[in-house]
């Protein structure tokens, strides 16, 4: 079922056992050592980061700690126009240049609170108790202060010695709060160029978005969101402006326009899975299969409705002979899809689930796809130059669904024929049934009255009443117990009702032949018990009946309920 | 120590990212794996953990994940409005709502607070408040779905003017949204609007051609046009998708019916009674195409398991009337029509009394022939001019058994 919009891509190369495990922060092309041929630079969840040149891995370089995201820029005016790669994590920046170690930046520590400072203050030096110093904690908490882990850990504690070890632990060490990177862009210094200066722009846990100056060693601007971004995309130029749209966890989108985090927030339906910015909107797809498209001031644009989860999505931005910003979304069932402005321009379906894309120069291609898949296979596919990006095939003329005929059920020769007969002797099949219903009718209602009246059978049960009765037997002989069961089903409670017992007499002896059950309560069971002695073990068995009669003051003389149980042969009785 | 343990947050990017792809079972691997290293005091693990359990239908289990991670950070709205939607998912609406006005006292006009409150004021079937808070999450944020509830409530208010004017709304911010376009279709249809119920049901096609309520709908208008080929085509869409639908093959086989091709008319119409067993309008189409065939017998269980199913529908007992009449039981029939004719009520139906009329003429029963008459011709002259056309028929039956009457 493939819509009917064509694939623009050619096929350029595939590596289904490239062995990369990386998401989309993590997937990099640029022109590493300024010799004007772009690698590919994947920065692998493994530690390493490899270097793709061409169709083959170039190298390898361990990393220190796991990567959360890659990017490179410019950050000097110099001639050759080296590219720095930046790669976060943690809450490091290791700044490469010409694949060599240059620079790591370090995230600075956050504000703790002092109070809890001073409590941990206290408790190394010994000026109050563990206990005192952990009941001072939990009221910090419980003031609204968010505790550092340290504090956390020591109040999670059970054992007091154990409590102990941990303060020994940190003694000397005071108390810091360190944050971490969850994302990280790039954002142009003066002008719009492909190789102008520009600055990282990176979030952070703690809730902050972070710009660095060019050479990555000093924070220019911190602006505090309060809540963590997810993802970031950037616009505009440092110097002229600027406008950071941020992608919180709380599923909110979040603008800074020149540095001051703007009024206008914007609270999607669903977390976001991606964030792009195109020419003129930001696109942001969420959990519910919707990409929406917002103008900066906050108002939809418009919206695409998939037909499942979306699980990468990266801008595409074609440069060469003609400039257009498209979108390029990954699909949950494999299509890889891509939307110049609202239009479906493209499908290609990937036989795996993608993991990570990347748009833009590789090798020697300008307009270059790479797709990372779950698998780990590495897919590259190129841009022709005839491709057609702005034929829209909207609505794409009517499904393939469409050719499909409807299995419309076939009809065999021998019902034509039976259709043939009714036609002709209607009246007369019309009579035999009739007459044929009015006799089984007659025979159901029949067998329905030898039922009520005979009685038969060791439960029963009335209608009108809503009486249920069932009989058990218990013993092996010649002395028994017969219990009753009796259920009360209807609404309303009964008074009064005359119980009978018959069996023969020459067989059997009953406890008592009659009694009268006072009170029957809707929907409780009720037992009564009757003791059964056998005359003569020896002289076979009989049955018993037992009738429910008809509650005193009521004229009829029917019985309600009329139940019988077949006895068991009797033991013999035991000589002492 | 290593180094999660000094930096709980440090995984939760990857938290993040694996649980917007929806790829829980990952993700919960490495949720454990971040829990095992800080002793579980990573409140955003324990968050996404007991998100993945909610999606999995483990709502108690979610909930006290939730607890965990409240107890963690005790001041945050997140872990409130959570707890509030399991509760809501548990079907305590009452309590969710007490939750959710806990919440709100913390921080900015939130949408998704004011629109779970919506919903659970609706199921709570508390109308006014359900719309005022669906109001005040609109203000918030104009989201379609909450547009949509917002229509629903109206909806089960009655009050369709209301609910269309909302999607109308709606429509403004998105008018491409095909789930949006088909329900105001579907309301259109309701309030029996065809010209513009088939309008937005068009336009919903063509953003979203497979739907197959939306097909169904506009089907059925196309169908109502006499336009069965293209009626047809579009059903063969839906039969992809749902192949199970009886309203489906009901409508296919009616379609075939009005193509007057009666065995694959049948056919699908059996296939529906067999999918639907308790849809009193397969039955009754099952008795036309019957009635039409010639084939008596059957047209009368059709038609006398359709006035089982929904004894309220007039015309069942006048058809019921007319094959018993074939079946040459005229008592049966006489009762068939006195009881369409009662339930018609007034003014009534003036086919039932042609029907009868002819019925009792052909029983020699003329005195009792004319009074129908009269009572047809009273109210086919109340008829107006355009509806009398519809069915020339009825006129022409009518006149000749006026002559034969001599009236």
């Amino acid at each position: 079922m493939l819509p009917s919009v064509k694939s623009v891509w050619l096929d350029a190369f595939n590596d289904p056992v490239a062995g990369i495990s990386a998401y989309t922060p993590c997937v990099h092309t640029c022109n590493l050592f300024g010799d004007g041929e772009n690698r590919l630079v994947i920065a692998d969840e493994d530690r390493k980061l490899k270097i793709w040149k061409g169709t083959q891995k170039a190298s390898e370089h361990p990393l220190l700690d796991t990567p959360v995201a890659i990017c490179s820029y410019i950050s000097e005016n110099t001639a050759p126009r080296l590219p720095a790669l930046a790669v976060a994590a943690g809450s490091h920046i290791y700044i490469y240049r010409n694949l060599r170690p240059y620079y790591k930046f370090v995230l600075p520590p956050e504000n703790v609170n002092t109070e809890e400072q001073d409590i941990w203050q206290k408790v190394m030096e010994g000026e109050i108790v563990i206990g005192e110093a952990v009941a001072q904690l939990t009221r910090l908490q419980d003031a609204g202060v968010v505790l550092q882990t340290r504090s956390l850990q020591l109040m999670n504690i059970g054992d007091p010695d154990a409590k102990m070890a941990f303060v020994e632990h940190w003694q000397g060490q005071p108390l810091v709060a360190t944050t971490v990177i969850t994302c990280m862009d790039v954002v142009k210094q003066a002008i719009d160029e492909p190789d102008a200066v520009s600055c990282l722009v990176v979030g952070t846990e703690s809730g902050r978005i972070l710009i660095l100056n060019p050479a990555g060693t000093a924070i220019v601007k911190n602006i505090w969101v309060g809540i963590t971004p997810a993802m970031i995309a950037v616009q505009g130029e440092l110097d002229v402006g600027y406008r950071i749209t941020v992608a919180g966890r709380d599923g909110k989108l979040y603008h800074i326009r020149n540095g001051e985090l703007s009024q206008t927030i914007i609270q999607l339906e669903a977390q976001p899975v991606g964030l792009v910015r195109l020419a003129k909107h930001v696109a942001v797809g969420c959990m519910n299969d919707v990409v929406h498209a917002y103008t900066p001031t906050g108002h939809k644009s418009w919206s695409l409705y998939l037909p499942c989860h979306i699980l990468a999505m990266q801008r595409m931005e074609v440069t060469g002979q003609r400039n257009t910003k498209a979108l390029i979304v990954a699909l949950s069932n494999g299509e890889v899809r891509v939307y110049n402005e609202k239009l479906l321009v493209s499908v290609h379906v990937s036989p795996n689930p993608v993991t990570a894309l990347w748009f833009g120069r590789y090798g020697r291609e300008d307009n270059t796809l790479l797709a990372i898949t779950k698998s780990g296979a590495l897919d590259i596919k190129m841009l022709p130059r005839t491709a057609n990006l702005e034929a829209g095939a909207i609505g794409g003329g009517p499904p393939p669904e469409q050719e499909i005929p409807l299995a419309v059920p076939k009809k065999t020769r021998l019902y034509v024929e039976q259709t043939q007969r009714e036609r002709e002797q209607a009246a007369d099949m019309h009579r035999t049934f009739q007459r044929d219903l009015a006799k089984l009718r007659l025979t159901t209602a029949r067998a329905y009255v030898k039922v009520l009246t005979d009685g038969q059978g060791a439960a029963a049960f009335t209608t009108n009443t809503n009486l249920s009765l069932s009989l058990n037997i218990a013993g092996l002989g010649p002395r028994f117990r017969l219990s009753l069961l009796l259920r009360n089903d209807g609404s309303t409670q009964l008074n009064d009702i005359p119980v009978a017992l018959r069996a023969d007499a020459g067989l059997y002896s009953l406890g008592k032949t009659q009694f009268t059950i006072p009170f029957l309560v809707p929907g409780l069971q009720y037992t009564f018990e009757v003791p059964v002695t056998a005359i003569d073990p020896m002289a076979g068995t009989g049955t018993i009946t037992v009738l429910l009669l008809a509650p005193g003051g009521v004229s009829s003389s029917a019985p309600l309920l009329q139940a019988q149980i077949k006895m068991p042969m009797s033991e013999p009785e035991e000589v002492e | 120590m290593s180094s999660l343990a000094q930096q709980r947050d440090k995984r939760n990017y990857q938290l993040h990212l694996l649980y917007t792809r929806q790829e829980f079972e990952e993700c919960l691997k490495q949720i454990d794996k971040v829990l095992e290293e800080t002793d579980g005091l990573c409140e955003y693990a324990i968050y996404i953990k007991a998100l993945i359990m909610r999606h999995r239908g483990k709502i108690q289990e979610s909930l006290a994940l939730f607890q965990q991670a409240t107890a963690i950070n005790p001041h945050n709205v997140a872990n409130l409005k959570q707890v509030g939607r399991s509760l809501y998912l548990l079907g305590k609406h009452k309590a969710a709502v007490d939750v959710y006005e806990e919440a709100q006292k913390f921080g900015a006009p939130d949408w998704e607070i004011m629109h779970n409150k919506g919903l659970c004021y609706m199921y709570l079937k508390q109308y006014d408040r359900a719309i005022e808070s669906f109001r005040v999450a609109i203000d918030i944020q104009p989201h379609d779905s909450t547009f949509l509830q917002l229509g629903k409530v109206y909806g089960m208010m009655d009050d369709y003017s209301q609910a269309i004017n909302v999607y109308m709304e709606a429509l403004e911010h998105s008018p491409e949204n095909p789930e949006l376009l088909t329900t105001l279709g579907l309301l259109f249809l309701r309030t029996n609007d065809n010209p513009r119920a088939f309008e937005y049901l068009t336009t919903s096609l063509t953003h979203d051609p497979r739907n197959p309520r939306t097909i169904l709908a506009a089907g059925s208008i196309i169908q109502d046009q006499s336009d069965m080929d293209v009626a047809l085509v579009k059903y063969r869409v839906a039969a992809v998708q749902t192949p199970n639908s009886p309203q489906l093959w009901n409508n296919i086989g009616m379609c075939f019916f009005g193509k007057q091709r009666y065995i694959a008319a049948i056919a699908c119409l059996k296939k529906a009674l067999y999918l639907g067993p308790f849809e009193w309008i397969i039955s009754y189409n099952l008795g036309l195409v019957h009635l039409h065939t010639g084939q008596y017998a059957s047209a009368f269980h059709f038609f006398s398991a359709s006035v089982n199913l929904k004894p309220d529908f007039a015309h069942s007992y006048m058809y019921l009337a007319v094959t018993l009449a074939r079946l040459d039981d005229y008592d049966n029939a006489c009762a068939a029509y006195d009881k369409a004719i009662q339930m018609a009520g007034v003014p009534g139906e003036p086919v039932f009394h042609l029907n009868y009329a002819i019925l009792q003429y052909q029983s020699k029963q003329y005195d009792a022939a004319k009074l129908q008459l009269h009572a047809f011709r009273a109210l086919w002259g109340d008829m107006d001019e355009e509806a009398r056309r519809a069915d020339p028929e009825v006129g022409e039956q009518a006149a000749l058994l006026g002559q034969l009457l001599g009236m």
